[in-house]
């Protein structure tokens, strides 16, 4: 299929129904490093690859991990800068919400407010859609955990577990796996999870990771990495010992 | 018919039956030649092992973290095309020149090339005779590739609980056991690793492959392999070749130098 006589305006589909440029756009994503989120009983853990900064760059400016309120958590993968609009918009939706109706958003209302901006993006002349592919997770009022995903044709889904980014497929079939509902019953075997899931594809260590924790009626926390290279150093050696094990049967 | 000159060409009817007619145009036909370097060919003979990188991210692990300033550059292979399109059929006055394959020498007797990406398939079984004409049989083989014609297919399952992104082939002849599990159908290498490997197996020769799978085509961040290459250096044998240290400095220092890599700071 000749993609170039269709791919160069967002508002023109091909033949065979696809708009190119969202296409692109999903490709774009796929070259940000990887996000992981996983919803728990009573917590949600998002886990980011961090990227290795350069000597003189300042590291609290490349952030994976934000906050759009006190109970919404959001990580994306993709361009940084159109990631950076979105959460300065979804912010401000946040406040002038609580605002208006006197009580926070919700998870569902902040995900479908982020993906009806990116899906305006895909229909407007003269714009391109945003390339960047978001993990909203937090609490509602009611304490119930959510973890969505937007990515960058405006769809939105809810998950138990997901990855979006660089190797999201190797890490979904992981979680797809090794996810359930005993493993994240408690907060521990949340972030173990999490942490394994993302170390499938994320060769470098510790070092490497970033892990934000939330749970109801608490504000987030990121996870030390004293705590991080603990959970590490157990993943691994858990790993040695089942290739041990493998060894000996055969 | 007018060409892009302005010339005027009488076009030829096929209900006439020319003399001249029956010359079928040439297709493009491709040449290796290897250039070597002042003294270059005589440190061929103390070629222990050869190591070759296909593909942009393991070229450029190997050229940050392999290759050092000790190294010496001890030829290049070209590709040569003939019977290529004339200017006046490409319009294009300023063709392309392919870019050379570079050979260097390590201190510890280790032959590294990392191929140009102007080394296709088509020149791919005639690159690799030519590589390892220069090496003698007795040595050992490695390639690393990154650039395959495929990612992973979906239907992909994983051998066992790891589901690592770097898999292996060897020929018969290769004593080691690859750190890295086979790799699965299907799962494919093609063009030049395909090739030396071919040759390494008709030959005899001792050879492993790695080969670096990510899961899209627009792979450009050495982060992701540049871990898992690592290990293939901690192994038996080729650990005494190479000692690879994860110098992150090396990497960032690689990315400001190389310019068309900026642009991964754009993605997060």
């Amino acid at each position: 299929m000749a993609a170039s006589s269709y791919d160069r305006a967002i508002t023109v589909f091909s033949p065979d129904g696809h708009l190119f440029q969202v296409e692109y756009a999903q490709e774009a994503v796929k070259k940000g490093s990887t996000a992981v989120g996983v919803k728990g009983k009573d917590v949600v853990v998002l886990c980011v690859e961090k990227k290795s900064v350069p000597k003189l760059q300042e590291e609290r400016t490349v952030r994976k991990i934000c906050l759009l309120d006190d109970h919404v958590l959001m990580a994306f993968a993709g361009l940084t800068a159109d990631a950076r609009i979105l959460v300065n918009r979804a912010r401000v939706e946040c406040q002038s919400h609580k605002l208006t109706v006197e009580d926070p958003v919700t998870l569902e209302y902040i995900t479908r407010f982020i993906a009806t901006l990116k899906q305006r993006y895909t229909q407007s002349n003269g714009r391109r859609p945003f390339g960047t592919s978001c993990l909203i997770a937090g609490f509602d009022m009611d304490g119930t955990p959510h973890l969505y995903l937007t990515d960058p044709s405006g769809t939105y889904t809810e998950w138990q577990a997901n990855a979006t980014g660089r190797s999201a497929k190797t890490v979904r079939e992981f979680l797809e796996k090794h996810y359930s509902d005993e493993a994240v019953s408690t907060e521990e075997g949340a972030i173990k999870l999490v942490v394994k899931a993302l170390l499938e594809v994320v060769q470098s260590g510790a070092k490497n990771v970033e892990v934000a924790i939330m749970r109801p009626n608490q504000p987030m926390r990121m996870l030390d990495i004293d705590s991080l290279e603990k959970i590490v150093g157990e993943i691994e050696k858990e790993k040695e010992e089942e290739a041990e094990k493998k060894k000996q049967k055969k | 018919m007018a060409t892009f000159f302005g010339e005027v060409r009488y076009l030829v009817s096929r209900a006439y039956d020319e003399e001249d007619d029956d010359e079928d145009t040439p297709g493009i036909t491709y040449n290796v030649c290897l250039e070597m370097s002042e003294g270059g060919q005589g440190k061929m003979k103390s070629v222990e092992a050869l190591l070759i990188s296909y593909g942009t991210l393991v070229t450029d692990f190997c050229e940050t973290l392999v290759l050092s300033e000790q190294c010496q550059e001890v030829g290049k292979v070209y590709v040569e095309a003939q019977n290529s399109p004339s200017v006046e059929d490409t319009g294009d006055f300023h063709p392309r020149k392919p870019v050379p394959s570079c050979l260097f020498l390590t201190p510890t007797s280790l032959l590294v090339c990392c191929v140009s990406k102007d080394v296709t398939a088509v020149v791919a079984p005639k690159f690799a005779q030519k590589l390892l004409s220069l090496i003698k049989p007795s040595c050992l083989v490695m390639v690393l590739s990154s650039h395959h014609y495929d990612a992973l297919k979906g239907n992909y399952t994983p051998q066992g609980e790891d589901n690592c992104v770097v898999h292996s082939l060897r020929s018969s002849t290769f004593p080691h056991i690859p750190i890295y599990p086979q790799l699965p159908q299907p799962a494919i290498l093609d063009s030049v690793p395909a090739a030396v490997m071919t040759e390494c197996v008709v030959g005899q020769r001792q050879c492993v492959a790695y080969s670096v799978f990510t899961e899209t085509y627009s792979t450009g961040d050495l982060d992701l392999v540049a871990g898992a290459l690592q290990r293939v250096f901690k192994g038996k044998p080729f650990q005494k070749y190479v000692s690879v240290g994860l110098d992150v400095k090396k990497l960032h220092q690689y990315r400001t130098t190389n310019p068309c890599r900026e642009n991964l700071d754009l993605y997060l």
